[in-house]
């Protein structure tokens, strides 16, 4: 399983909101809840950065739960309409911080909704748990979606979910982006997700580096043949 | 995170360890995160941004994304921290001692 960082995780809530206009007052109440969700967000984001490193871990994140909780209710109130499936997705794609909803959204969605093109936002997130429900429901987006982009975001987080856990079927699946559904950056997504399996799994020497320091002196990582090393992606944010 | 390579890195001073970091930030903003934060520990800079030839070769899309590596540049862990990334390198230059 990868880990997802809070970085990315903020990268990913801040996609445009999916709204509907035509179904109100569903309509109206979804994105009253996304934009007071948004609001809470920037909120934290501006406390945090005006907040000393020691301190930081004090901070509370806004509360995903209850907005999820409400997202849900939401949509039981009429499962079919399309801001229904606005809400279900946005539980989905917040289920990092709340497991707890993506059981009814699931279920939900795959009632209502299982044409629906937008289901690709929702899958992304469910690469992160291994669990029979995600996995058949991914299995049945790809089957039942008639979008190819949607089928590609299912076999993509099935993918990345079953890369350590089932590698031969994770392969098949990654091969179907590359092969039939994927979009161009799709097709890059699956490739970079099959590289890593076979490149930089557990047990494989690492492929060099090899690159410029920030004052332009040149180094690589075989030079470090030898040492115990820890490679650290970062940025200061 | 800071504090904790910092103290990584202090404590293990002088034995074969590196911590090696891909830095996804703009020149200027590395140069003033390194100078504040105190950090000793080299650097890739990879382009000043998360779209780096270093993070797509390495298929990374989550910020931070740790890699530990024994001495042959086998890949050992991925996405320790704090003290699991401490016990990971405790054990591989453990290992490393005893192969001597």
């Amino acid at each position: 399983m990868k880990k997802a960082c809070l970085f990315a995780i903020v990268a990913a809530l801040a996609l445009p909101a999916l709204a509907e206009e035509n179904n109100q007052p569903q309509a109206a109440e979804y994105k009253q809840l996304s934009a007071d969700f948004e609001k809470a967000q920037r909120e934290f984001a501006a406390t945090y950065q005006k907040t000393p490193e020691a301190e930081r871990k004090n901070l509370k994140y806004p509360d995903v739960a209850v907005y999820s909780k409400k997202m849900i209710a939401l949509a039981e109130k009429d499962p079919k309409s399309p801001a229904a499936a606005d809400a279900l997705i946005w539980a989905l794609r917040h289920s990092y911080y709340d497991q707890s909803v993506g059981p009814q959204a699931i279920t939900l969605l795959k009632e209502y909704h299982i044409e629906s093109e937008k289901l690709g936002d929702a899958c992304q997130m469910l690469a992160y748990n291994n669990s029979k429900e995600n996995r058949e429901f991914l299995n049945t987006v790809i089957e039942k979606n008639p979008h190819d982009k949607v089928k590609a975001a299912a076999s993509l987080a099935l993918g990345q979910m079953l890369s350590s856990a089932n590698p031969a079927e994770a392969e098949k699946h990654l091969n179907a982006v590359i092969e039939k559904y994927g979009s161009k950056s799709q097709k890059e997504s699956a490739k970079g997700e099959l590289f890593e399996m076979h490149h930089l799994a557990i047990g494989k020497v690492a492929p060099d580096i090899e690159g410029e320091d920030v004052d332009g002196k040149r180094f690589k990582l075989s030079d470090y043949r030898g040492k115990v090393v820890a490679i650290d992606f970062w940025g200061d944010w | 995170m800071y504090p904790h390579e910092r103290s990584l890195v202090k404590r293990l001073e002088g034995k074969p360890f590196a911590l090696l970091g891909v830095n996804s930030d703009p020149k200027d903003r590395v140069r003033q995160a390194m100078k504040k934060e105190n950090i000793t520990w080299r650097s890739w800079w990879d382009g000043g941004n998360t779209e780096g030839p270093i993070a797509k070769a390495w298929n990374v899309s989550g910020w931070p994304t740790i890699y530990v590596l024994d001495a042959k540049g086998v890949i050992r862990y991925k996405n320790v921290r704090e003290k699991e990334m401490d016990k990971a390198v405790d054990k591989l230059l453990a290992e490393l001692e005893e192969t001597k």
